[in-house]
């Protein structure tokens, strides 16, 4: 016996659905105890929908009083006392009070035979000696024999000394036999006056004639509560203190262990001095002990329901057809590995569901782009009440309400459904891409007829998908019914890859035993449980589905079926409790806690959400696309939106996931040096649009509804993802100090990318030029000088020739293999930096304002705000073409620039320019108001920064919008994530180190979030005005302050407070 | 053995040469229909049966095969009571009678009927260069849409209107400076960000398209248009470029100050027959 918990720890594993224990020493010390702690843990438990029985010998009025009657509401109705030792059992009704469900009425006959035998012992046992006897009448169905009336009441906690007492008592009266006379006597009575299945228990002080026992009780409960509910015999928890022998008699709660109920856990918290029955687990510790177990449960409840935390849940009441889509991709739940959109199991009209497993893509026809396939979908379920199909109509539904849950990637669904013959039909869903097993698919249905009694049938299967994207083709359907699995297996056209999906589901044994069968359609294979449900009776199907393809496998067919063997194993809570620690882990290290802004913290956390799903740390041949794996819209292609959106989030919280994105880049390295040869360029020119190989995918042109043709000339122009990609690598490098990285891939990039820049530039006089590019603002194509393409350019050269020098300096051997792999030649760092030093940046006017390209000022004057209010966005209003023509900016380009290169300008200048292209801008693109935002707030202009910062954080959330039915945008999350670091808590990194200036919204009183830098961990807490405090977990020191002050050495282990004096924030000092 | 009874057209007439003007198109749509044209013809006194095509200006309409009505009482009131005893599928009317003046809107009956009916009123600009006779055959729809849920419910009746009488569909949406987007949850109007235009496009089509099909997949051939510009002149000036046949709307029933721009906008200058569908 040790600590109780943690020798059940199935406690905090297993939820029961029915907790049934003994009151008197189990749940509470005596009736006399103060039970106001435990009632709180119980009453927890009964709101979370477990059945709680409390089987007793005394009557309910002792029961009520102590415990009972304390708790009032709805919940109460999942609350039975077995009272009167199986006598009666009471339940509560919707007042909360008592009503009797079952009781016992001894017939007249019965009771004079209980009083006669009572009193035949009375009188045998005072004739034969002179201990005296008292009987206790007034219990119903029972006469308690006193032995020792002079000791009213004992506690339990005494028995010992009870059992001395007594024994010496009736020993030295002249009973020789003592307790165990007593006993036997009395059954000896019972039987020579016929007192039929009499009940003879002893409690040591009294021996009890009865004609139940507290074996009825439980028998009641397994027949009325547990198989009427179907409940599992191993959802059903025992737990009593005296299961053990006493005195030489069982204890008394031992009659609770029904041999016809396999399966049922039994614990006991009591002494037992003469130890347990074998079906029993020993415990001890009493009533302290029954607390924790339940609290435990309690705890582990919670965990498995949706989170109180409303900013942490997204809830959807009803159903909406219009806004199915866009609901779809918000509930997307996706580990990386996949992405699986939250459509309707059903498969509605108006459903359009998708998983889609990152990397995995293919042409629907040889000549077409790539994009993303469409697996089978792996939570296609139908549901049948004899026959008849549950629909999601208006009509049908009586509650309809799905919860996605962002702190642990779990969607519920509860769906009360009314048919036309007035069945009622509850439906319950739960399913999640497990993070903590990427291969390891699970959904979990429950049914329950409310009212009636009916064949239920459920088909639930993987059902190919025919909609416009590509699916798996040459596809095989595999049953095996014996085994109870199914399979689809199929590949790309293509692009080459193998892929399988298997699944298998099973039922949880209990009353109702239903028929299992396994299937394949023509486009589907299915499994299928059927059954005849009574009302009220809940069965439960879990379902386990499991994706390999060629690139995580060489046998998916077999990786496929082997993962799915053993995740059913496994168990549905088990996978549960595995995934929801993966998510609390990434949470722990990626949350960001806004004060005061309730709509700020859903939608960040909205956005960590879909970036943990979207990021995969195990595989370097992906990287994140523009809707991540919540929709097919933007077909999975990879932009520069992944480098300069997102992956900022990865690096400062999950640099794993940040170095496979960029390992993807590595390895799309040979297709980049490929276009740059094709473009007549030198080094690397990475696609616009990458997918699988990173060959461009760009398609040439779009029609737009107006009947207009646009051509699509970002794929030739937009050549500052190169930039892109180096910023990131840098960024990453400089962040993490990942050599192996940095030998491995970033100097390559940055080398590659350089020598593109170099090749793409034309001098002209004194300075180097770029001509007909495309920058960020893709209103304005076939420019010159963009400035933001031209300063990035000069800046990823500046790299390329620090990184190769770092190389040379610190790992002359990889410099030398590297230099000869890519015929480096040291001549091209001067090019390098020649370029750098002349590439044309000279564009500013006299005030500081910065032409965005060479003529933009010369175009017409516009401002947004002369277009407001509008429907649509200004470009689309204005036209293509006249938009060319005037000074309308599609999104952050000058003001993208500021950002990342802030320490090239002086804080007058960025405020000028942020304010000139502020009225110019539409931010007809999600990434352009998280940057605006970011800057404003760096700048202090907190009411822009607040405007720009709510559109940005309602770009996918907005209801009337609609804008993300195609999946959510996945840079203009990365986006919001970084205006609140970079933007309002003012993070700026460099090679020396990692800066804060903290300017937060006035109705934001604190923000707290961690940050991973060079091998700490930050956790930072702002309080606005106030204070800042920097905990650094970890060893080693590193260099920080505060923005625009001196920099200071800070030593993992230690805290570090700057508190805001004057109009400033002060350097850091060392909390003592 | 329960009545199958035929599917009703109702058109009122009251005997004005500009009521008789949607006769053509009353015919047309009963017939594409399979309806039973219903004539009524509210009147305190009585017309002799051998003079009531003359009275009613119908001079083609075979009697034999169309039932005549003639109610006394109040006149909406009684063209509304038949409509909803005949189980009406459509009102078919002209948008002026006796009073005929084209500086209104449409006339009193016209404008009270159009409020006070839930049964697609089809109305005929009397003014119209071109009146539908009863060998028309629809060919097109042109359906505006604002993007708001509550539009789109009409859509089912768009749909089946449209089955019945084997029209195509076109949906434009128009997208409006000095008007903000409507804010009811499910809204979607012109697509707000267009990140890059060769997918959000493409996107926007199949969510716009895909919230109606929500409802009812159509058996008809839907097309969207995407127009910029003030919802009635976009409207009446694609109605013209794109050979529509028919202008359908859906609308509160509201015509007071300020509400129904576009149904009072296109009511007043159209050179289609203009279904309104109250939402």
């Amino acid at each position: 016996m040790g600590n109780c918990v943690a020798d059940f720890p199935l406690i905090r594993r297993h939820a029961y659905k029915v907790i049934i224990f003994d009151w008197d020493g189990t749940a509470v010390k005596d009736r006399a105890s103060d039970a106001s702690e435990i009632i709180s843990v119980l009453e927890e438990l009964l709101k979370l929908e477990t059945y709680i029985v409390v089987i007793t010998g005394t009557n309910l009025n002792n029961i009520d009083r102590q415990f009972s009657s304390k708790i009032n509401g709805p919940h109460k109705r999942n609350l039975f006392i077995c009272a009167n030792r199986g006598s009666e059992v009471f339940g509560f009704d919707q007042y909360s009070k008592p009503v009797i469900h079952f009781r016992r009425e001894a017939e007249e006959e019965e009771n004079e035979l209980l009083d006669k035998v009572a009193e035949a012992v009375k009188k045998d046992i005072e004739d034969r000696s002179n201990v005296s006897i008292d009987i206790v009448y007034q219990r119903l169905n029972r006469r308690k024999i006193d032995l020792i009336p002079e000791w009213e009441d004992p506690p339990k906690s005494r028995i010992g000394e009870l059992i001395q007492a007594t024994e010496e008592r009736l020993k030295r009266g002249g009973l020789e036999g003592g307790i165990r006379e007593a006993f036997t006597l009395a059954e000896r009575y019972a039987r020579e006056f016929g007192l039929k299945d009499a009940r003879i228990t002893s409690d040591v002080k009294h021996v009890e004639v009865g004609l139940t026992d507290k074996s009825d009780s439980m028998r009641w409960i397994l027949h009325e509560l547990v198989a009427r509910s179907n409940t599992p015999y191993s959802d059903v928890l025992v737990i009593g203190d005296e299961f053990g022998p006493v005195a030489g008699f069982e204890g008394s709660d031992f009659r609770m262990v029904v041999s016809e109920a396999p399966g049922i856990t039994y614990l006991s918290v009591g002494k037992e001095p003469n130890g347990v029955p074998p079906q029993v687990l020993h415990l001890g510790g009493g009533p302290s002990c029954f607390i924790q177990l339940m609290r435990e449960q309690v705890a582990l409840l919670r965990k498995m329901n949706p989170s109180e935390d409303d900013t942490l849940t997204l809830v959807e009441v009803g159903y909406n057809p219009v806004r199915e889509r866009e609901i779809e991709s918000y509930f997307t739940v996706g580990n990386g590995y996949l992405g699986t959109r939250g459509s309707l199991p059903e498969q509605e009209k108006a459903s359009t569901p998708a998983t889609l497993v990152a990397g995995v893509y293919d042409r629907v026809s040889p000549n077409a782009i790539e994009e993303l396939v469409v697996f089978p979908d792996w939570l296609y379920t139908r549901i049948y009440v004899d026959g008849e199909m549950l629909e999601l109509k208006r009509r049908n539904i009586v509650e309809h309400r799905r919860v996605l849950d962002m702190s642990k990637g779990v969607v519920y669904r509860e769906w009360l459904h009314e048919d036309i013959t007035d069945r009622l039909t509850l439906v319950k869903f739960q399913h999640f891409a497990s993070l903590a097993d990427q291969h390891a698919l699970v959904m979990r249905i429950t049914v329950v007829p409310k009212n009636y009694k009916g064949e239920i049938r459920v088909e639930t299967g993987l059902k190919m998908d025919h909609g416009k994207s590509p699916s798996l083709q040459g596809v095989e359907m595999i049953v095996d019914e014996d085994e109870g699995w199914v399979m689809i297996k199929g590949k790309t056209i293509f692009t080459g890859f193998e892929a399988a999906q298997a699944q298998k589901s099973k039922v949880a044994e209990g009353y109702i035993k239903p028929v299992y069968q396994a299937r394949k359609g023509e486009n589907l294979v299915e499994e299928e449980w059927r059954w005849i449900g009574g009302m009220g009776q809940a069965v439960t199907i879990e379902k386990y589905v499991s994706v390999f393809t060629s690139n995580d496998a060489q046998d998916v067919e077999k990786e496929a079926l082997k993962k799915v063997k053993e995740i059913s194993q496994l168990g549905y809570e088990e996978l549960f409790l595995r995934h929801m620690d993966a998510w609390a882990e990434r949470w722990s290290r990626s949350f960001v806690q806004i004060t005061g802004d309730k709509d700020a913290q859903k939608w960040i956390n909205f956005a960590i959400y879909h970036l943990i799903s979207a990021g995969n740390p195990r595989n370097e041949r992906v990287s994140i696309g523009a809707r991540a794996l919540t929709g097919m819209v933007y077909k999975g292609h990879i932009f520069w939106d992944s480098e300069i959106y997102i992956l900022p989030f990865f690096i400062y919280t999950h640099p794993s996931t940040a170095h496979d994105m960029l390992m993807y880049r590595y390895h799309t390295l040979p297709a980049a040096r490929q276009r740059a040869k094709e473009y007549g360029y030198q080094g690397a020119l990475y696609a616009w649009e990458s997918a699988t190989t990173g060959e461009d995918m760009t398609p040439p042109a779009a029609l737009a509804p107006t009947g207009e043709v646009i051509p699509i000339n970002s794929g030739k122009l937009e050549h500052h993802i190169n930039a892109a990609i180096a910023h990131g690598v840098w960024s990453y490098w400089n962040s993490t100090g990942d050599t192996d990285f940095f030998i491995k891939a970033a100097v390559e990039i940055l080398v590659e990318t350089a020598r593109f820049w170099k090749s793409r530039v034309i001098r002209d006089g004194e300075f180097y030029h770029i001509y007909d590019v495309e920058g960020p603002d893709e209103f304005h194509e076939g420019v010159n000088d963009n400035f933001y393409t031209n300063a990035m350019a000069a800046w990823n050269l500046r790299k390329a020739v620090e990184a190769v020098n770092r190389l040379k300096e610190y790992h002359p051997h990889e410099f030398l293999m590297l230099a000869d792999k890519i015929s480096l030649n040291l001549g091209e760092l001067e090019e390098w930096k020649d370029v750098a030093d002349h590439i044309y940046l000279d564009m500013s006017r006299e005030d500081g304002i910065i032409e965005q390209f060479a003529g933009f000022f010369d175009l017409q004057e516009i401002d947004v705000s002369w277009y407001e209010p509008r429907t649509a966005p200004v470009d689309v209003i204005l036209g293509r073409e006249n938009v060319a023509q005037i000074q309308l900016v599609k999104q952050a380009d000058v003001v993208l620039a500021l950002y990342l290169l802030e320490d090239s300008f002086s804080r007058d200048v960025i405020e000028k320019n942020f304010i000139y292209y502020d009225i110019r801008t539409s931010h007809s693109s999600s990434l352009s108001p998280s940057i605006y935002g970011l800057v404003a707030a760096r700048l202090g202009l907190m009411s822009a920064a607040m405007r720009y910062f709510r559109r940005a954080g309602q770009i996918d959330l907005a209801d009337n919008m609609g804008n993300a039915a195609g999946g959510v945008h996945a840079a203009a999350l990365g986006g919001l994530w970084q205006q609140i670091v970079m933007g309002f808590a003012g993070l700026r990194t460099d090679d020396q180190g990692i800066w804060f200036y903290p300017c937060l919204p006035s109705k934001w009183k604190r923000l707290r979030f961690f940050l991973m830098w060079r091998g700490l961990v930050l956790k930072v807490d702002i309080q606005r005005r106030k204070k800042i405090h920097l905990d650094l977990e970890g060893k080693g020191s590193i260099n920080a302050g505060i923005f625009g002050k001196p920099s200071q050495v800070m030593e993992g282990g230690k805290v570090y407070i700057s508190t805001w004096k004057g109009n400033t924030w002060n350097e850091f000092t060392v909390r003592e | 053995m329960n009545e199958v009874r035929m599917p009703a057209v109702v058109i009122p007439l009251d005997g004005s040469e500009a009521s008789s003007k949607a006769l053509g198109a009353a015919e047309a749509i009963s017939r594409i229909m399979g309806a039973a044209l219903h004539i009524v013809h509210v009147t305190d006194r009585r017309i002799p049966e051998s003079q009531i095509a003359k009275r009613l200006h119908i001079e083609e309409l075979d009697l034999e095969k169309y039932a005549l009505h003639q109610l006394q009482g109040e006149v909406v009131e009684s063209i509304l009571e038949l409509s909803s005893s005949l189980d009406a599928k459509m009102i078919v009317m002209s948008g002026q009678g006796e009073t005929n003046n084209p500086e209104h809107l449409a006339g009193r009956t016209a404008l009270s009927l159009m409020q006070h009916t839930s049964i697609p009123i089809m109305v005929i600009r009397s003014g119209m260069k071109r009146h539908p006779d009863k060998g028309w055959k629809p060919m097109k729809m042109l359906v505006p849409l604002d993007g708001s849920p509550i539009a789109a419910c009409v859509m089912n009746q768009v749909f089946s209107l449209a089955e019945i009488m084997g029209t195509d569909i076109d949906i434009l949406h128009i997208a409006m400076l000095g008007k903000k987007p409507p804010m009811d949850i499910g809204t979607l109007t012109g697509p707000r960000y267009l990140d890059y235009p060769q997918y959000d496009w493409p996107a926007w089509v199949d969510e716009f398209l895909n919230r109606f099909y929500a409802y009812l997949k159509p058996e008809a051939k839907m097309r969207l248009f995407y127009r910029e510009g003030d919802p009635a002149a976009v409207t009446l000036e694609f109605a013209y470029e794109n050979e529509e046949d028919i202008i359908a709307l859906s609308w509160r029933g509201q015509l007071k100050e300020k509400m129904a721009g576009t149904v009072k906008g296109i009511l007043r200058k159209t050179e289609l027959p203009v279904l309104l569908i109250r939402i």
